[in-house]
């Protein structure tokens, strides 16, 4: 019942001034943003308008190729309804002003005037056809190249693997054409998950901050101490309290989001209902720090300070903790396979380049300044930190994995991550949680009002 | 009122906050059924006394009880009520939904709270605004409800802290009779105040404590009594004979039209009225003076710095 009571005056407090309102506006907001979010199948010839746009774009701006235009012509669909099921027949068309200016096209090594590059765009363009081929067509006009393209099959075993085109706000086209899983996936991972999370984790962190020392404050402590409760009791349940404020604006945006790109897609990621406990147990990291330096400094703002500072602190931590082992994971490969210089792979990011200067020189220090004889004390420090890092790579894995294909986590590079176990993660961060919610209670117990 | 049933009984208790000696080896006992005055100045220790008992500040050495279990134990607190001075009541709350809130902390069942929350408010008069947010409430309702709270669960010991400040005269009186009921209901009472009058008129005892010691203990009665001192008026135009009297062996003060006498003993003001009517003179006024609890608490700290607990500068010696 003293539990209850407390959940019960925490919401009450969370209510106060209007902010837990405010934040299922915001929630609200969000969802309703995310349900604005339409898909649409994408047909063929709208996957070859933007690569074709910007090349005319880039021809009407060259003096050399004035009057020259790339389009697609006769496309034509052995099935209309389901294009993911069809076979596809059409032209590729270069026209040009005058026949030199073919020519001098033809001389550009990447554009596609000849058979093979015409394959190889399309098959860039439209990586889901399968079974793609060109056939230059004689007898066409000297200012124009033809090619007959037919492509047999393709790769998406359903609608959800179809490229889409994405609107949001109900109208408003978005340049940018994913398959149906790839948008889900983009919205419950960057924009709910990700995004979605960090404001409510930023909002909740400000806003229950005041709780403690509230209770704190010189009059009310006094009365909730002369209640029949103890004191660490009093603490663990207003910390719950503050906890329970969070759950809600979570569950309200991960549970609201989840329904409606269900709805509005007919894709039910459950995985992606798995944000909630992991966002909520993210934030009771966060909660325990502020709830040990508000009971120790009796200041809201001193709490918000530390906080931060100790989110921050967590996050580069799990980072560079990951990184070190990505790269002891890099040594250990190259030992056992070395690659040549000849065959290390052009980085692509700061994580590819990390990989190859591991090949090259095992003893590079991380990032380039975070030299290797400190690895120990890194991976020292992150073994007694909670695993707020990795809880959030997993949410990212859990979500990916909810809906994403084998071949499409790849891509994504949710699944190549070194992700500690669940054992590990809830094991040291529940040791974090006993630790330093018992310290402040200790602090509570021994401390006279 | 049952008696000699002690309730609150500390021995030797000490507080201290680093060198400063807020309690010194206090004992006291406090027994079922009374309402007792702690009388003291700001910073006397009046506060970390009740809040030793209640287990908010903790004690340095010594010994404390609270119905026969060690102080601070948060099971006896269940049995117990208190209004601190200079309460904060969380603004979010209305009148009722502060003491659901705290029923639930004291185990009432949800048909119990519904049933006594009006009735303890319209007992300290803030029923028709017991759904009003608290921030709307006046000084005086505040501590209305906060006496409401430290009585609603028919507590056996009610821990009051300057419970008349901010109250109006007309509130006061009702507070009064409000402790006096609680008191019969066989309830014990420990009372802060700065109020004199307030405490003379309802406290059955009443302790002095000054720089942390209890320097007077016992009855208002007691207290107050003043054994021997005699005022006396005569008919107009009539003078005491001073000297005469003096040679006696009394003390003799001219207050005003009347005249002062100390005696030695009660019954020696016998041998001043012979002497008056031997001298012709026609008595008009004689009464035992008593003092007020004022006149002891304020001769009783008299030496210190005035609003504090500390010595005068001069009392100290300095400058």
């Amino acid at each position: 019942m003293q539990f209850l009571a407390f959940l019960k005056d925490s919401l009450r407090e969370a209510r106060n001034g209007w902010v837990l309102q405010a934040m299922l506006v915001l929630s609200a907001i969000l969802v309703l943003f995310v349900g604005s979010i339409s898909f649409t199948p994408t047909t063929v010839a709208e996957v070859f308008d933007t690569p074709l746009s910007l090349m005319n774009w880039g021809f009407r701006n060259d003096p050399n190729f004035t009057g020259t235009k790339l389009s697609i012509e006769h496309l034509e669909s052995t099935n209309a309804q389901e294009p993911w099921k069809a076979d596809y027949q059409f032209d590729f068309v270069i026209s040009a002003a005058k026949p030199e200016q073919i020519a001098r096209l033809e001389e550009k090594p990447a554009f596609p005037a000849n058979r093979g590059r015409v394959e190889k765009f399309v098959r860039q363009a439209a990586p889901f056809l399968e079974n793609v081929k060109a056939k230059l067509i004689e007898n066409t006009p000297a200012n124009e190249r033809r090619f007959h393209v037919t492509s047999q099959g393709t790769k998406a075993a359903d609608v959800t693997a179809w490229p889409h085109v994405a609107k949001v706000f109900f109208a408003l086209e978005i340049p940018l054409t994913l398959s149906l899983r790839a948008g889900v996936y983009t919205i419950e991972n960057y924009i709910v998950g990700g995004a979605g999370a960090w404001i409510i984790l930023f909002i909740s962190v400000i806003m229950t901050s005041g709780f403690i020392p509230n209770l704190l404050q010189k009059g009310s402590v006094d009365l909730a101490i002369s209640k029949p409760i103890s004191r660490w009791r009093l603490l663990v349940y207003k910390y719950l309290g503050g906890l329970s404020f969070t759950a809600i604006l979570t569950t309200f945006t991960v549970g609201g989001s989840w329904l409606v790109i269900g709805l509005r897609t007919g894709m039910w990621n459950n995985n992606f209902l798995l944000a909630i406990p992991l966002i909520l147990a993210y934030f009771s990291i966060l909660y325990a720090v502020s709830t040990f330096v508000a009971v120790f400094t009796r200041s809201a703002i001193v709490a918000i300070l530390a906080t931060f500072l100790a989110w921050g602190l967590f996050f580069a931590i799990g980072r560079v903790n990951r990184d070190i082992e990505k790269r002891e994971q890099t040594v250990a490969e190259q030992a056992a396979n070395p690659t040549g210089p000849g065959n290390l792979k052009q980085p692509q990011n700061l994580d590819d380049l990390d990989e190859v200067m591991a090949r090259i020189d095992p003893d590079a220090p991380l990032y380039r300044f975070f030299p290797k004889s400190l690895f120990g004390v890194a991976k020292a420090v992150h073994t007694i930190s909670p695993r707020s890092y990795q809880i959030d790579l997993w949410l990212d894995r859990l979500i990916a994995q909810g809906i994403l294909t084998d071949e499409e986590l790849k891509e994504s590079k949710s699944n190549t991550s070194v992700l500690a176990g669940w054992l590990e993660i809830s094991g040291v961060t529940l040791g974090f949680l006993i630790v330093i919610l018992g310290l402040a209670c200790w602090r509570f117990e021994t401390r006279s009002y | 009122m049952s008696g000699q049933e002690p309730v609150i009984v500390t021995e030797q208790l000490q507080k201290s906050y680093g060198e400063v000696e807020a309690l010194k080896r206090v004992s006291l006992t406090v027994n079922r059924g009374e309402i007792f005055g702690l009388l003291g100045q700001n910073g006397a220790g009046k506060s970390t006394l009740i809040k030793i008992l209640l287990g908010i500040v903790r004690k340095t050495e010594g010994s404390a009880t609270l119905l026969g279990e060690p102080a601070g134990r948060s099971d006896v607190r269940r049995r117990v009520g208190y209004l601190p001075e200079d309460h904060q009541f969380p603004q979010y709350h209305t009148g009722a939904s502060l003491l659901h809130f705290y029923g639930q902390l004291y185990g009432m069942s949800r048909d119990d709270r519904r049933r006594k929350i009006p009735e303890v408010l319209e007992t300290v008069g803030i029923r028709k605004r017991m759904d009003s947010k608290l921030r709307t409430y006046s000084k005086g309702m505040k501590q209305r409800l906060g006496i409401a709270q430290a009585i609603f669960h028919d507590p056996d010991v009610i821990f009051l802290d300057e419970p008349t400040d901010g109250v109006d005269p007309v509130g006061r009186k009702e507070l009064r009779e409000l402790f006096e009921k609680l008191r019969d209901q066989g309830r014990t009472l420990f009372v802060n105040s700065h109020l004199l009058q307030e405490v003379e008129l309802v406290c059955t005892r009443v302790a002095i404590l000054q720089r942390g010691e209890i320097v007077r203990l016992g009855t208002v009665a007691d207290l107050t009594r003043q054994e021997g001192r005699f005022v006396i008026g005569l008919a107009p135009g009539q003078e005491l004979p001073a000297d005469e009297v003096i040679r006696l062996g009394y003390r003799l003060e001219k207050a005003g039209a009347f005249w002062e006498v100390v005696v030695n003993d009660p019954t020696d003001i016998d041998r001043v009225l012979e002497l008056v009517s031997a001298r012709g003179l026609k008595l008009r006024h004689l009464v035992e003076k008593k003092q007020s609890l004022e006149d002891v608490f304020v001769r009783e700290t008299d030496q210190n710095a005035p609003g504090t607990d500390e010595r005068s500068r001069k009392q100290r010696g300095g400058r």
